[in-house]
């Protein structure tokens, strides 16, 4: 794969194997996995159900632990650290927007967006601003002081996107994102990742859907745990068009 | 995650469900309410009883004679040289003499009928010794004493009850006494209207009661035709020296009839504190069993906390997820449980002031303020809130453990 030299190399995982036990036996769910994701790339993971690419977004996200080899995120090797600064690493790298929109029910719009900045002690005049920007940049500026149970699943989805934003994340890193949203609310979502993209955010999108694949620009296609593809987008369809 | 922003977020969470706090923190308001209501009735009765003893006299020790019977002689007997003995004697600041006598009856405004009088035989210093509130006129003096003068004090229950009310123009009022073992009227004049300080007679059938009057001790010995006095009334100059006080009288009138063992002492301070430990320690055993509400109280927190936890597996994924760290979960939960600890024990410190209040005034007959003071606040509010680290930490920590992973499929 042909590199740019001015850009850097974001993810680097080496020869990764993660196995877990699952009852009385063990799941090799990763073998030997060799990956890397430049700044911004806009990289689809595919694979069917048991594929690896969930146990893979674990590990990107550090969440969990690989059980042999490395992963480096911005050149810091992530793979032994311990719990609490993965916590940091989760807080201030990445950026998670998952399937289901995962939004705190008792908190408003801007209060959700503004926990990460809690959770770093931002002090509360910066974590405003932040938020409010983060929520105008997904659109959602008259939204900012409803509850989840007062929103669309479209505009819950795009306040878990300025939540993923806030912190200035190195990667977002978006589970089955538009996995419960009908279509137009789809192409929304799509639509924002990819000016995202645009504007220079490295995103890592897992999905089992072809089409969701076809909006980015690598798709990197995971069965039984190996890589059996990874090949850039011929024609990205671009959303909103 | 800063204190202020974890307190704000445990406050907020904790009310979000308004009955369920209550519920939980109803075994910490129980516990705490009784027993600061216990504790301030406590330390209300025992300041009643305090008050009590001094309107009769608690710094004083009381000096009788302690043996009976054929061995007494009239050597014996306590008499006013005695007195003028004890007052030389070191750290003594005052002596008085009472003699007292149940043998006489009073004349009421109705002819014919009398009423049992205690006429008591006094000193002036001893409106000094039992605190003596005087109404009108005066008490006895000195000058009274030496001329064995036929005045008397009386109180103001008797100037009720023989002149239906107790007014200035009673002073150089005529009262007369009878006696079962002599023909005859004896003759006073009131130069003084005291305040009763038996209080417990308002509440008793007058038929009961006797006249309590106070005349000169000299001119008592000269109705009864005796020369000795009943009791000796000390006071120590130094409160604290009260004991040796005591010893060194003892001593003294024992070595003046050349005899040993002759004359107890009562010291009220003994009484005093050993009435003021056994309310402490009543106090202590049932503030005890109140305490265990408390426990209960505690345990339903914990119970509550943990449900909590299991209701909440999927928030605190997400919190994790977005880097909440195993520690911000954990003082999450705690702070929560504090909270309701410290609300639910300041709810009861209110409840039981109130309570031990309302206490207070349903006992009949006596006047007794629940008194609460700061410590046993500062100590619930202390304990109230240990309860809840100590069985807030559990399921906090259950919480802090959680697998994000796990954590985030859970529903």
């Amino acid at each position: 794969m042909s590199q740019s030299p001015e850009k850097s190399s974001v993810i680097m995982i080496t020869e990764l194997n993660k196995i877990y036990m699952q009852g009385s036996h063990d799941v090799h769910a990763l073998k030997n996995v060799n990956l890397e994701v430049f700044e911004n790339e806009f990289v689809a993971i595919m694979g069917q159900s048991g594929s690896g690419k969930s146990t893979m977004m674990n590990i990107l996200g550090c969440l969990d632990k690989p059980t042999s080899g490395h992963y480096a995120l911005d050149g810091q090797d992530v793979s032994r650290m311990k719990d609490n600064e993965l916590a940091a690493i989760r807080n201030v790298k990445i950026g998670f927007v998952f399937q289901s929109f995962n939004l705190l029910p008792k908190l408003t719009a801007l209060e959700n967006v503004e926990l990460p900045m809690i959770y770093s002690a931002k002090p509360r005049a910066m974590r405003r601003k932040a938020a409010m920007d983060a929520l105008t940049r997904v659109g959602l500026a008259d939204r900012v002081k409803h509850r989840p149970n007062e929103l669309s699943g479209g505009q819950r989805q795009r306040v878990a996107i300025a939540r993923a934003l806030v912190n200035s994340p190195s990667i977002i890193l978006a589970d089955e994102p538009t996995g419960n949203l009908d279509s137009q609310s789809s192409a929304e979502i799509m639509q924002i990742f990819q000016n995202l993209n645009a504007e220079g955010a490295t995103i890592i999108v897992v999905t089992h859907e072809p089409e969701v694949a076809a909006h980015t620009k690598r798709v990197v296609t995971f069965r039984d745990g190996v890589v059996v593809s990874d090949k850039p987008v011929e024609r990205q369809i671009l959303a909103g068009v | 995650m800063n204190v202020f922003e974890s307190m704000k977020s445990a406050v907020s969470s904790v009310f979000s469900n308004k009955l369920r706090a209550f519920l939980t923190m109803l075994g910490i308001i129980i516990g705490i309410s009784s027993v600061i209501a216990i504790v301030s009735l406590g330390a209300g009765m025992s300041n009643f009883f305090e008050e009590q003893w001094a309107t009769m006299g608690i710094g004083n020790l009381e000096v009788n004679l302690s043996t009976w019977g054929d061995t007494i002689t009239d050597r014996d007997l306590l008499t006013l040289d005695d007195v003028e003995m004890l007052r030389q004697l070191p750290g003594v600041r005052t002596v008085t003499a009472t003699l007292q006598s149940w043998d006489f009856s009073m004349r009421t405004m109705e002819p014919g009928e009398t009423r049992q009088a205690n006429i008591n035989g006094v000193m002036p210093d001893h409106e000094q010794v039992v605190n003596v509130r005087m109404l009108y006129g005066r008490y006895i003096n000195q000058v009274d004493i030496d001329n064995n003068m036929p005045f008397a004090v009386i109180t103001d229950s008797t100037a009720n009850r023989i002149f239906g009310e107790a007014h200035a123009g009673l002073i150089g009022q005529t009262i007369e006494f009878q006696s079962w073992f002599a023909a005859g009227v004896q003759s006073f004049t009131v130069v003084g209207i005291m305040v009763n300080p038996n209080t417990w007679e308002d509440m008793m059938d007058p038929e009961w009661i006797s006249e309590n009057v106070s005349v000169p001790v000299t001119t008592l010995q000269n109705m009864m035709n005796v020369r000795n006095v009943n009791t000796l009334h000390i006071a120590a100059t130094d409160p604290n020296e009260m004991a040796e006080v005591g010893e060194n009288v003892i001593f003294s009138l024992d070595n003046s009839r050349g005899t040993a063992g002759n004359y107890s002492i009562f010291n009220p301070m003994n009484f005093l504190e050993q009435m003021n430990e056994q309310l402490a320690a009543t106090t202590l055993v049932i503030s005890g069993i109140a305490a265990i509400s408390l426990l209960v109280g505690g345990i339903g927190v914990m119970n509550i906390m943990l449900v909590s936890v299991i209701e909440r597996t999927r928030e605190i994924g997400i919190r994790k997820s977005i880097g909440a760290r195993n520690s911000d979960i954990r003082a999450q939960f705690l702070i929560e449980a504090v909270i309701l600890t410290f609300i639910g024990g300041s709810i009861g410190i209110v409840l039981g002031i109130f309570g031990g209040n309302l206490i207070g005034g349903l006992i009949p007959d006596m006047d007794i303020q629940p008194a609460v003071d700061i410590m046993s606040v500062v100590l619930a509010v202390v304990v109230s809130c240990a309860t809840g680290i100590i069985f807030g930490v559990g399921p906090a920590i259950k919480a802090s453990r959680l697998d994000p992973i796990e954590a985030l499929r859970y529903e």
